[in-house]
């Protein structure tokens, strides 16, 4: 299962499209901060075909509540109850992955941590912010303290449906 | 068109354009910010039933008013982005890439799998993402 940040009103267009139908574009076309990105699609729709995807889960509350805790502890309670005992892969921003509270308040992370004690934060790392002694092509992963770090290869700008 | 913001709206933003000036001054405005920022326009332009896409925020320092000016785009413009991204998502070439894994975060990944998981990645939104890496 994988999980990703987007608001939970794209639910069902995902899933149809996940199940095989034409891409609901005009449903995605308010997204522009690069959450949503048209490779995303292409790589669900191919690890659905290669049988190595069952579910996505999106899990942005729409509305947003008060709060950034708030959010994030609702985004947690959100994935918990749809992921439960599934082994899933959840990407979100950077500072709602954290494990621990931080400046901004009470993070996702957290919640789910304290639910699910094999959880495990990878920090994306990119080409700009450090040395990559490996290959250009190739992604590092890396333990560093309380988390692991992911240092990805060269980026490009992504498509997104707001254009 | 002109829509008038609530109190509540209003302090909602000017809250977090307190965050953003100190920023701006600084001359580094946080990933996270400009998210949140352009999430919460997006979210109260949806709250007044307008498309985010056709809302300008303005402000009055003086008087303290602050409203949307709707500026609807037309349907064609909005079919015409649908038509792009769908178009991009199949001219994406999805890849797989190399991974070299050193042994401690290899054994603690499986260690962690095995407990359940989840996985959570945390990445930076924007332009920078690469789909193909999770």
């Amino acid at each position: 299962m994988v999980g990703l940040e987007w608001s939970t009103d794209l639910q069902p267009a995902v899933d149809a499209f996940l199940a095989g139908g034409p891409l609901a574009a005009e449903t995605f076309t308010d997204s522009g901060d690069g959450r949503i990105t048209a490779g995303h699609f292409a790589v669900l729709r191919s690890l659905r075909r290669e049988g190595r995807l069952d579910r996505v889960v999106v899990f942005d509350p729409s509305p947003w509540p008060g709060t950034w805790s708030e959010r994030d502890r609702e985004m947690a309670a959100h994935l918990l109850r749809e992921t439960r005992d599934v082994p899933a892969l959840v990407m979100a921003g950077g500072l709602h992955t954290r494990l621990r509270r931080h400046r901004h308040g009470e993070p996702l992370g957290a919640h789910v941590a304290q639910a699910r004690p094999g959880t495990v934060e990878v920090r994306v790392r990119y080409p700009g912010d450090v040395v990559v002694r490996a290959g250009r092509d190739t992604c590092r992963l890396r333990s560093a303290g309380a988390w692991l770090e992911l240092t990805v290869p060269d980026s490009r700008p992504g498509v997104t449906p707001a254009g | 068109m002109r829509v008038e913001l609530t109190a509540a709206e209003r302090s909602r933003l000017r809250e977090l354009s307190v965050e953003r000036s100190l920023g701006e001054r600084s001359g580094f405005v946080r990933p996270e910010l400009r998210s949140r920022w352009q999430q919460l326009q997006d979210d109260i332009a949806r709250a007044h039933g307008v498309h985010p896409a056709d809302a300008r925020f303005r402000a009055d320092g003086a008087s303290g008013r602050a409203w949307i000016e709707v500026s609807p785009r037309s349907a064609e413009a909005h079919a015409a982005a649908a038509v792009r991204f769908a178009r991009a998502v199949e001219a994406f070439a999805v890849e797989d890439l190399p991974m070299d894994v050193d042994a401690a975060s290899a054994v603690r990944l499986r260690a962690k799998l095995e407990a359940g998981g989840p996985i959570l990645v945390g990445e930076r939104h924007g332009v920078e993402q690469n789909p193909l890496v999770a």
